[in-house]
């Protein structure tokens, strides 16, 4: 099969819709990545505090958009539902640490927590974490995905 | 740099044992998604993302003992 009989083929069979679901992503994903830059903007001489807490509420899920729009497709192209499982545990893992060690960042940043404080509470809260994670974003996106192939 | 090495050292290991052996006891009452944990190939995939995650969490413990100032 050529690259474009593919390519048609995910267009117009699998993935009904594309056109306007990428043009929605692409407009939600603007609008939302906009606002930590106009926030930094405005409080520009204050502490990194205060430029970490805007990151940590609109950055990081922004951000979190694009891999997920990956995966979306992955799934539509009906990728393996271990491979997907792998995917959304990475993804979470990232989104979890990252606002993690924004919010660290920041609490060292304000004298709230000591460096060994924010170094501990990282790992303590990964051992946690990452347990949960793979049963949120591992398990149940199996348990999904096997169960829709199963319908199919 | 010390807390680092204990993290590889030590955490990464005691996390997937412990989560191990506890799955051992709840594998067998197991329902929903958590009884898929059953199947030899997902419990594979459970061990290596415990493991990697574990690594991963001692290569930012790495990072931040190493560039955090104040040490």
């Amino acid at each position: 099969m050529r690259g474009s009989d593919r390519r048609n083929i995910a267009s117009e069979k699998l993935l009904p819709g594309t056109g306007a679901k990428t043009v929605r992503f692409v407009c939600w994903y603007l609008a939302i990545e906009l606002l930590p830059f106009i926030a930094i903007h405005l409080v520009y001489h204050k502490p990194v505090a205060v430029l970490v807490f805007p990151y940590v509420v609109f950055g990081a899920p922004a951000l979190f958009q694009v891999p997920v729009y990956g995966l979306w497709l992955l799934d539509a192209r009906g990728a393996s539902p271990r491979l997907l499982g792998w995917c959304w545990f990475w993804l979470m893992q990232a989104l979890f640490s990252t606002i993690l060690l924004g919010m660290l960042i920041g609490g060292l940043d304000v004298h709230v927590a000591s460096r060994d404080e924010a170094i501990w509470g990282f790992v303590v809260m990964q051992m946690i974490m990452s347990p949960i994670i793979f049963f949120t974003g591992y398990l149940k996106v199996l348990a999904n995905k096997t169960a829709k192939q199963e319908l199919v | 740099m010390l807390v680092a090495a204990l993290i590889l050292l030590l955490l990464v290991p005691m996390q997937v044992a412990v989560i191990y052996i506890i799955g051992r006891f709840f594998l067998k009452q197991a329902t929903g998604p958590l009884s898929r944990l059953r199947e030899p190939e997902i419990r594979r995939d459970f061990f290596w993302l415990m493991l990697t995650s574990g690594l991963y969490t001692g290569v930012v413990v790495f990072l931040l003992d190493t560039y955090l100032p104040g040490a």
